[in-house]
């Protein structure tokens, strides 16, 4: 068998610094309207250029 | 454009990490209501951008002032970049393909590309992070549970999308991999 990880604890919970995960931050209402004027102005670039944008 | 979140959603994933894929990434992107609805209903998570995932993202896109947009985007700080560590990237490799091989010994047909298997690998390698996708089929239920869904209905024709939020199911993968060890 691969070892694909034979150690249970999570990499992130080892010691080194370089492999800790990222600290949990509280999502504001301010960082959503960062976005959201993003986005906007994603769609207003969009309009102006003729591009359809397709998911 | 409305979101339809399964039962008691916002409290199984609540301070977990969750890996956004690409497709709802952009599905976020496209649409500011579905934007600000998916977030609220997610927020008690921590979301995190794996390195491909976000160069899935900006790919191809060739306008300067839209990539300048998207770049902004998914470096906001609500996306956090997934731990990038070349020892880290030793063990999704392995990973990957041992998931490879069991998704066709399991004959999931799921084509799935190289970041969806890399994807999975992650997912495999921290055991405890969720992943949001629109493409359930690459995460074949084999190896991976289904702990909600997140249905968005889409602009144009109002069909509903549905955004399944996966985690690594290890007892599962163990029974597939020891399965696969048999044949040799």
């Amino acid at each position: 068998m691969i070892n694909y990880r034979k150690d249970p604890t999570p990499q992130y919970e080892k010691k080194s610094p370089a492999i800790k995960p990222p600290t949990p931050i509280k999502i504001t209402s301010k960082m959503i309207s960062d976005l959201v004027e993003i986005v906007k102005e994603n769609k207003t670039l969009l309009k102006k250029a003729g591009i359809t944008y397709q998911l | 454009m409305k979101i339809f979140p399964s039962d008691g959603i916002s409290s199984k994933i609540a301070r977990k990490y969750i890996y956004l894929d690409n497709d709802f990434l952009s599905q976020l992107f496209y649409d500011e209501i579905v934007l600000t609805e998916a977030l609220t209903a997610l927020k008690k998570s921590v979301f995190l951008i794996d390195t491909l995932t976000a160069l899935e993202f900006l790919r191809e896109v060739y306008l300067p002032e839209q990539y300048h947009k998207k770049k902004s985007f998914v470096s906001n700080p609500i996306f956090a970049p997934a731990v990038d560590h070349p020892d880290i990237y030793k063990h999704l490799q392995e990973n990957a393909l041992l998931l490879s091989r069991i998704y066709a010994h399991q004959n999931h047909n799921t084509k799935s590309d190289l970041v969806d298997l890399f994807l999975a690998a992650r997912l495999m390698y921290s055991q405890a992070p969720l992943l949001i996708t629109g493409n359930k089929k690459h995460f074949p239920s084999c190896i991976f549970n289904t702990l909600g869904v997140l249905n968005i209905e889409q602009s144009g024709d109002g069909s509903m999308r549905a955004f399944s939020i996966v985690q690594f199911n290890k007892h599962n993968f163990e029974q597939c991999n020891s399965l696969l060890e048999h044949l040799s």
